[in-house]
């Protein structure tokens, strides 16, 4: 359904400023005329602004902000991060499709990437939810098959928050920061969010789902996070291109995996230093699900675990929880 | 110390052979006994043998859990592949994903262990009932932790 909604899409992103005729569009997708019409609806519903009928033809309004693999693909850089791309107007997460395509299909390439315009059910951490607006952010998630023991995985979360600082820097020219572990921050306030998943052995990885949200172009958030998230646009002052940022994160999120794999995690432990103010240093309070923890950074441990120097002088290895405040 | 070192213990001490040294360190918990070599042929089968010493390093002080008497048999352990945070649900308002007394199969997902937001969702290597579960929701644990006692099916 995405794939033909995509293919209509894409037709009428080809002809954007002439009514293109119903007869020759149902002809080149092989459809009845009433299955275009439904599939012109189903756009609308997703937020496309279509004018026009049937009968007289239809036109694009305005080119939309619309992540198709048919605009995507022929500007991938990559030879495995979003060549299988699976696109969605709205999706329930992209997290769980990729879980659902990994227990069901045999033939999941590595890389496979789901988007998705909007989500309804956008998760975080313990069941918490993500606001997805359509059209506004990016949302999408990576399969990912690494040969690396599972207790190294989560540092393949940490390299997710490093490509996306670079990413995001380099097509914003904003100033990012990360938060530990994998929370990026402009201006002080939270943007983008990674949420992983693996189904792992003792000593093997079956697979792993890099979930990301970023905020992109929100124009304003909901008043309930208003006062600790924001967005690229609120804190650059206009709109962001969401292609261009997701190509540069495919590039440099495959590059530092393909390093990791070849050499290990030394240089993810070195960028998220050199890129985070929380490595070292930072006064912080940190819940970790039952202990409250305050001390200062010092730094990461070889497996991504954050040091925290606490009062009496004893180092504590923070592997899970939420960093609630800083100075 | 399970029931099998201490049943050991037991066993040495009230055997009818004569003790030559006990050494006893009580924090740390060391023991360590040496019998006599002239009393062959009056052991218990599975003791230790004479004139060799058997030594016990204990783990700190902890109450022998009662139940292991009757569940040592062969219990399968499910175990953590990471470090990480346990959670016994999706999130604090649903529903555990397996309680005691639940039958799991090889497949069903038991836990998930958290670390630096990458979910692991821990399956059962085999079928059969959970015994015991031994971690707090919300609990730190360590690789390659027990999490769960399973008896098989």
């Amino acid at each position: 359904m995405n794939r033909k909604l995509d293919e209509l899409l894409y037709a009428l992103m080809q002809n954007m400023m002439i009514a293109v005729s119903g007869e020759k569009l149902a002809r080149d997708l092989s459809v009845s005329h009433s299955t275009l019409a439904r599939w012109v609806d189903k756009l609308r519903e997703a937020g496309v602004e279509i004018r026009g009928e049937l009968f007289t033809g239809y036109r694009l309004v305005r080119l939309p902000d619309v992540l198709l693999p048919q605009l995507i693909r022929p500007r991938l850089r990559t030879t495995m991060i979003g060549r299988n791309l699976y696109h969605f107007y709205s999706v329930g997460s992209t997290n769980a499709f990729a879980a659902r395509l990994l227990a069901h299909r045999r033939n999941v390439s590595e890389g496979t990437v789901v988007i998705a315009e909007s989500q309804t059910a956008g998760r975080g951490r313990l069941g918490r939810s993500w606001h997805s607006e359509r059209e506004a952010g990016l949302y999408f998630s990576i399969v990912l098959f690494p040969k690396t023991p599972p207790s190294l995985a989560p540092l393949f979360t940490l390299a997710a928050a490093i490509a996306m600082h670079s990413a995001i820097e380099r097509s914003t020219g904003l100033d990012i920061d990360i938060k530990w572990p994998n929370d990026l921050l402009v201006t002080g306030k939270k943007f983008c969010g990674i949420l992983s998943e693996i189904q792992a052995e003792v000593d093997l990885v079956k697979y792993m789902v890099i979930g990301v949200g970023v905020n992109v172009n929100h124009e304003t958030l909901p008043p309930d996070i208003a006062g600790r998230a924001t967005s690229l646009r609120i804190a650059s002052r206009r709109i962001q291109s969401r292609i261009e940022i997701l190509l540069e994160f495919f590039e440099e999120f495959e590059n530092i995996y393909m390093e990791f794999e070849r050499k290990g995690p030394r240089k993810i432990i070195e960028q998220w230093t050199s890129f985070s103010s929380f490595a070292s240093g930072r006064r912080i309070e940190i819940h970790d699900g039952v202990r409250k923890i305050t001390g200062v950074t010092r730094g990461l441990n070889a497996l991504g675990a954050l040091r925290i120097e606490e009062k009496g002088g004893q180092l504590e290895e923070v592997y899970s929880g939420d960093v609630v405040s800083w100075e | 110390m399970n029931f099998k070192e201490l049943k050991e213990i037991i066993d040495l001490v009230t055997s009818k052979e004569e003790i030559e040294e006990l050494e006893l360190e009580k924090s740390g918990v060391r023991l360590r006994i040496k019998r006599s070599s002239n009393h062959a042929g009056s052991r218990a089968p599975g003791s230790v043998a004479t004139g060799t010493t058997a030594t016990l390093a204990l783990d700190p002080p902890s109450p022998p859990p009662p139940v292991a008497l009757q569940t040592e048999e062969d219990l399968f352990y499910i175990k953590s592949p990471i470090v990480g945070t346990f959670y016994q649900a999706l999130s604090p308002t649903s529903e555990p994903f397996v309680s005691v007394g639940d039958f799991v199969e090889k497949g069903t997902v038991v836990c998930i262990i958290e670390a630096m937001k990458l979910m692991n969702e821990i399956e059962s290597d085999v079928t059969g009932e959970v015994i015991r579960i031994l971690v707090e929701d919300g609990q730190p644990v360590e690789y390659g932790e027990k999490l769960f006692a399973i008896r098989q099916r």
